[in-house]
């Protein structure tokens, strides 16, 4: 009973595809062994009617022609044999009126496939046929036969075995057709697990609705689900996007204020891949405490903002534009570009001596000083540190530092160098692999290492220093030997993974992102490694995700099957777009050094990045805080819920 | 319990076989029945050749000989006792069979009885008329010259003294009753061998035979 039991737990606890073979399995055992069985026996009752009358009719005529005969013994036995010998017998007797035997002969041993146990189950007993022989009036004896059974096994048995065969290929046949239909009609509900799944792991996907009335409405209640979520994804990103707009942006002019005209300034010259020249443009105002005694708040106010409006203007119009106001007197525009010095700066002077043409109406001694700043990369660091300077004369330690912190690359060794030996420096360097990842740490709040941050260096020289990529990736994506670069820096951190070390962190630039050969190439890695796959956390600069938005959909979902870590960093100019990634499966942010920057001081950021940390949490993602430098930041991070750390205040 | 079941449906139904005479034939078949019980009663206990010449004048004065196909309408036709009895006629097969029928009702053994398919010569020895007929011959012992019951001679006399009969072949039921079981319950009527056939309805009329 308890093993009875036993089964049907099992049986009702299995799959519905596993259940469906069960059933049909038994229901065709059940069928086809009813059926069978049925079969033999009517089929028995059958040969055995026929074998009866056989026997019947073969003695009687036998007895008839030998009647007539007469009666020779030698005539007569070789009658019977012919007729043995050409027949289908068992035996044939001949016997005298007493009983004796006069003839007989019997096939003891019936050669048959059939196998015994069948025979004996199926036991044909058709009576032999008797007829009586005359010699005129008196008996000459009784004629006794059994026909040959042996046709009628094989028969019967390889009935039983083309039954069973049939069967078999109906079972097999039917299971095929039923998972089939059971696979077309649960699809929607595989659908609705995966919804409930990924709703679990509180990614707000929506799905197809499918045509099964029920799976519809349910399909319909969860989509319905994703999408409030969705909305209210939403809407938290708008308030945050406020908040920082609040945090970073100066009231009166509009524009940004001084630290995060300087974090984007710096992030900006510090793309390693897009970065070569760029403008920096400066407007100071003279005499602007004298405006504000003279004018009151409120016309001065006034005065700022029509500054701000012609220079958010202006960035409107041309991408790679950012403006900000660093101190109450200075205001600064970037670009990306210096390819257009001239004409920038002539409409920067332009729009400002417009904005300001009543101030100056009304003071002599109005002074707009523009002066306009080429920052290269060769002089990246320098040249920076100068203009910051320039810009600002009570200019703290605190940004040259953060600046210093963010280009302390090191002296450029090759600089010198021309295209010829980086291509053969490079190439050496890629074909002896003499390439490895540094280490910086990624620690939760309580210590544990989260995973590694590794940039990839380079020993271009043998022997030589390892570099750093701001050294030689401008070269390498000119000698377009960049692609070598990311699928090494990809397998040597999954051989890495697999010879044991801690989890490692890549960063995925735009451009391979974008790249389907690297796409490709990284999934046969991480095919080859998959182990290893879940300890490799790749992650996209926020600027990369937005503006390729497809792409990376398709890059999370090439991944999606390796459950390696997917995240974005730099995470800060674009917090209300937050909500276009909710249903990307991803598993981790990395907040832009300019917000973490002095966040112990900053209520605007604190109340910015805990709302962040909210939303983040809400769909999933684990907060990692990028730059923190100080023991203050280190300590008020995870108050605001951000879950791990690492800047150059972070080591183990 | 079983045993006496056998035993019961191995007598015969003379209760049902007059009703039956009656229902289907009318009260001189039932008479008839009712005389044959008799007689049958009579030679419970007699001696072979009493039991022969008792049932032998039986059917020979009862029945008057006739062809099938003036009775039945059929070219030929075998006939139960019972039908025979309620036509009153019957022709030699199916005088042959009753006898046989009821000489084993009182239990004379089925190898001493055998119901012969012969050839007649009608009009004396040199009469080139000859007629296919039956007849039941008796077997004293397995090697004996057989006694001849026949309608067309109504007494029983020794086979050397019929030389107007030529036998042809010899049949009893032998083999054709094992143990019940093949009766032919399950058989359809087209399977069966007019004998057989006969045997069967026989038995369905209520007159049971054992091998």
């Amino acid at each position: 009973m308890s093993i009875f039991k036993r089964i049907w737990q099992l049986v009702i606890t299995t799959s519905l595809l596993k259940q469906l073979w069960i059933a049909i399995t038994l229901m065709m055992l059940v069928f086809f062994g009813a059926n069978i069985i049925v079969n033999l026996i009517s089929s028995k009752n059958y040969l055995n009617k026929q074998l009866e009358m056989k026997n019947i009719d073969n003695a009687v005529s036998l007895a008839v022609s030998i009647s007539q005969m007469k009666k020779d013994p030698v005539s007569i036995e070789l009658m019977l044999t012919a007729e043995f010998d050409n027949g289908h017998y068992h035996y044939i007797q001949l016997l005298d009126p007493n009983g004796q035997q006069l003839f007989a002969r019997d096939s003891a041993n019936e050669n048959s496939h059939v196998p015994h146990w069948f025979t004996d189950l199926i036991r044909l007993n058709a009576p032999p046929g008797i007829a009586h022989i005359q010699n005129g009036w008196s008996q000459y004896g009784t004629l006794k036969l059994e026909s040959s059974t042996n046709f009628a096994y094989e028969d019967l048995w390889h009935g039983a075995l083309v039954s069973l065969a049939w069967s078999a290929a109906i079972a097999l046949l039917s299971g095929l057709v039923g998972t089939l239909i059971l696979k077309v009609i649960v699809r929607p509900l595989n659908d609705m697990v995966k919804l409930t799944e990924a709703i679990s792991h509180k990614n707000f996907i929506s799905i197809a609705e499918p045509k099964t009335l029920e799976f519809k409405r349910l399909a319909q209640a969860m989509n319905l689900l994703s999408a409030r979520i969705k909305e209210m994804f939403r809407d938290q990103s708008k308030l945050l996007e406020q908040m920082r707009l609040e945090a970073n942006y100066d009231p009166a002019s509009g524009l940004m204020k001084r630290k995060y005209f300087i974090s984007r300034l710096a992030a900006q010259v510090s793309n390693e891949d897009s970065f070569d020249e760029g403008l920096l443009i400066n407007a100071h105002i003279s005499n602007l405490a004298e405006i504000n005694e003279k004018l009151g708040t409120l016309e001065t106010d006034k005065f700022l903002k029509r500054m701000g409006q012609a220079l958010n203007n202006v960035c409107e119009l041309n991408s790679g534009l950012f403006a900000g106001r660093l101190t109450g007197a200075d205001f600064s525009l970037f670009s990306n570009s210096a390819s257009d010095q001239e004409s920038l700066s002539t409409l920067i002077s332009h729009v400002l001596t417009e904005a300001s043409a009543d101030i100056s109406a009304q003071f002599a001694n109005f002074k707009l000083a523009i002066t306009v700043n080429l920052v290269s990369k060769a002089d990246q660091f320098a040249g920076l540190k100068n203009l910051v300077t320039i810009i600002n004369e009570s200019n703290s330690a605190d940004e040259i530092e953060l600046l210093g912190m963010i280009y302390n690359s090191d002296s450029a060794l090759y600089a010198d160098k021309d295209e010829i030996t980086w291509r053969s420096m490079l190439s050496l360097a890629l074909d002896n692999k003499r390439l490895t990842l540094a280490k910086f740490p990624v620690l939760a709040a309580d210590g544990a290492i989260i995973h590694h941050e590794s940039p990839v260096r380079l020993q271009l020289e043998q022997d030589g220093a390892w570099v750093s990529a701001a050294e030689f990736i401008s070269w390498a994506i000119q000698l377009d030997l960049i692609t070598r670069i990311d699928d090494l820096v990809v397998e040597v951190a999954l051989n890495d993974l697999a010879k044991g070390s801690q989890p490692i962190g890549l960063n995925v630039s735009t451009r391979a992102m974008c790249n389907p050969l690297y796409v490709e190439k990284l999934v046969s890695l991480l095919k080859k490694y998959s182990a290893v796959a879940q300890y490799l956390w790749l992650e996209v600069a926020e600027d990369g995700v937005f503006n390729h938005l497809e792409q990376f959909n398709a890059f999370c979902q090439a991944l999606k099957p390796f459950a390696s870590k997917i995240g974005v960093e730099h995470v800060g100019a674009q917090i209300s777009r937050l909500g276009e990634l909710h249903d990307l499966g991803l598993d981790y942010i990395k907040i832009d050094a300019s917000v973490i920057r002095g966040i112990d001081s900053n209520t605007g950021n604190q109340a910015f990045l805990k709302g962040l940390c909210l939303i983040a949490h809400s769909i999933g993602l684990m907060t990692i805080a990028e730059g923190v430098t100080s023991p203050a930041e280190k300590a008020m991070l995870p108050t605001l819920g951000i879950d791990a750390m690492t800047g150059p205040g972070i080591s183990l | 319990m079983c045993c006496i079941l056998i035993q019961y449906s191995l007598a015969t139904d003379y209760a049902k076989l007059a009703s039956l005479a009656q229902e289907r034939y009318g009260t001189n078949a039932h008479n008839t029945i009712l005389q044959l019980q008799a007689k049958i009663n009579e030679l419970r206990n007699a001696s072979d050749i009493e039991k022969l010449k008792g049932i032998n004048d039986f059917f020979n004065n009862q029945i008057k000989f006739d062809d099938d196909m003036s009775i039945w309408g059929q070219q030929d036709y075998w006939a139960t006792p019972l039908e025979m009895i309620g036509k009153g006629r019957g022709d030699c097969e199916d005088f042959t069979i009753g006898k046989y029928v009821f000489l084993r009702e009182l239990n004379i053994p089925n190898d001493k009885l055998k119901l012969t398919y012969v050839k007649v010569q009608i009009g004396g020895p040199y009469s080139k008329i000859f007629q296919a007929h039956m007849v039941l011959s008796y077997y004293a012992t397995p090697t004996a010259e057989p006694l001849i019951l026949d309608n067309l001679i109504g007494d029983i006399r020794q086979a050397s003294r019929r030389s107007d009969l030529t036998p042809i072949f010899s049949f009893n039921s032998e083999g054709l009753w094992v143990g019940g079981e093949n009766s032919g319950k399950t058989d359809s009527i087209n399977n069966l061998s007019r004998w057989r056939d006969v045997l069967q309805r026989i038995q369905a009329d209520g007159i049971e035979q054992s091998n």
